[in-house]
């Protein structure tokens, strides 16, 4: 198996990670950590959980997330990022626009 | 459910690890948005406290450090709120020598000089064409100036200054006129007068 390339998969994120966490949260309001720990899994999607915040904090200024504080049966409040109708709206054009590119770079690389 | 307006009451644990780690996060953060850096702090604070609730109780510095660790590095993390060159706007284009380009066909600004500067002459020989073609100047060269920017404002603003003389000039010489043609004027009254008195009595 090849070595993942990180400078490659640190390009190839730009632009599209954010659509990710926006697919992530549709319909699944989620805390930090879990969407840290659910994406994260992925090491292609994520290089470290601290990478999420800034693009979280991104998202939220303008105005696809929303957040709502929540009590924890288990710790302290946590909060819940959300997606906002221009969410929505941004993740449903993305992902009418991803799958036509998807299909053309495969025809590509097929070549 | 609380509102995102409450106040944060999570403490962080008695950590001097974690304390160093947000210190060194805000400087690395201090030339960014401010409202964005604090939602920053504010959430990677949250994901440490969270984080390290979910270890053994008590929290040892091992799980201190496996949870820094897995935020990965604070240059790294502080590079995710630097501008985007990709999703940065489009810049616009740099407008082009001698201004914008004209709104209008190119040719009108000097059709209105021309034609304001025909009605100046017609006001002798043709005033209802001079009035027509001042007017003309006059209204579409304003019009012209408030839309385009310089250096085709200013022939719009000539074309302008042409016509409005020539109206403003037949307009005073219709007023004195009409002025004089009422001073002249005779009432019935006045000629019945007249007759009376240059008619010699018969007798």
């Amino acid at each position: 198996m090849l070595a993942v390339d990180e400078a490659m998969l640190a390009q190839m994120r730009k632009g599209i990670l954010e659509y990710c966490v926006l697919a992530h949260l549709q319909g699944n309001p989620s805390y930090g950590l879990e969407i840290a720990s659910t994406l994260g899994g992925n090491q292609h999607l994520f290089s470290s959980a601290g990478t999420l915040y800034p693009l979280l904090a991104r998202l939220r200024k303008q105005g696809w997330l929303d957040t709502t504080w929540r009590e924890s049966e288990t710790g302290p409040p946590r909060r819940y990022y959300s997606l906002t109708p221009n969410g929505i709206a941004a993740l449903a054009a993305f992902r009418a626009t991803w799958s036509e590119f998807r299909r053309a770079v495969d025809n590509s690389l097929e070549k | 459910m609380m509102t995102d307006a409450s106040p944060d009451p999570r403490a962080l644990p008695e950590s001097p690890l974690v304390a160093v780690y947000l210190q060194d996060l805000a400087h690395a953060l201090r030339a960014a948005d401010p409202a964005e850096r604090d939602d920053v702090l504010s959430a990677v604070r949250e994901h440490i406290v969270v984080a390290l609730q979910e270890k053994s109780d008590p929290v040892t510095a091992h799980d201190v450090e496996s949870v820094l660790a897995g935020l990965g590095s604070i240059d790294e993390l502080a590079r995710g709120l630097e501008p985007d060159p990709v999703g940065a706007p489009i810049p616009m284009p740099a407008p082009a020598p001698g201004g914008q380009p004209p709104r209008w066909p190119r040719w009108y600004s000097t059709a209105l000089l021309v034609m304001g500067a025909v009605s100046i002459p017609l006001i002798v020989f043709q005033p209802p064409l001079a009035i027509l073609f001042g007017l003309l100047a006059l209204t579409l060269g304003v019009a012209g100036s408030v839309i385009h920017d310089k250096p085709h404002k200013n022939a719009y603003r000539i074309a302008a200054a042409l016509g409005g003389f020539t109206v403003t000039v037949i307009v005073v010489a219709a007023l004195g006129l009409l002025m004089v043609s009422t001073d002249s004027s005779v009432t019935p009254g006045e000629i019945e007068v007249t007759v009376e008195s240059s008619v010699a009595p018969v007798s």
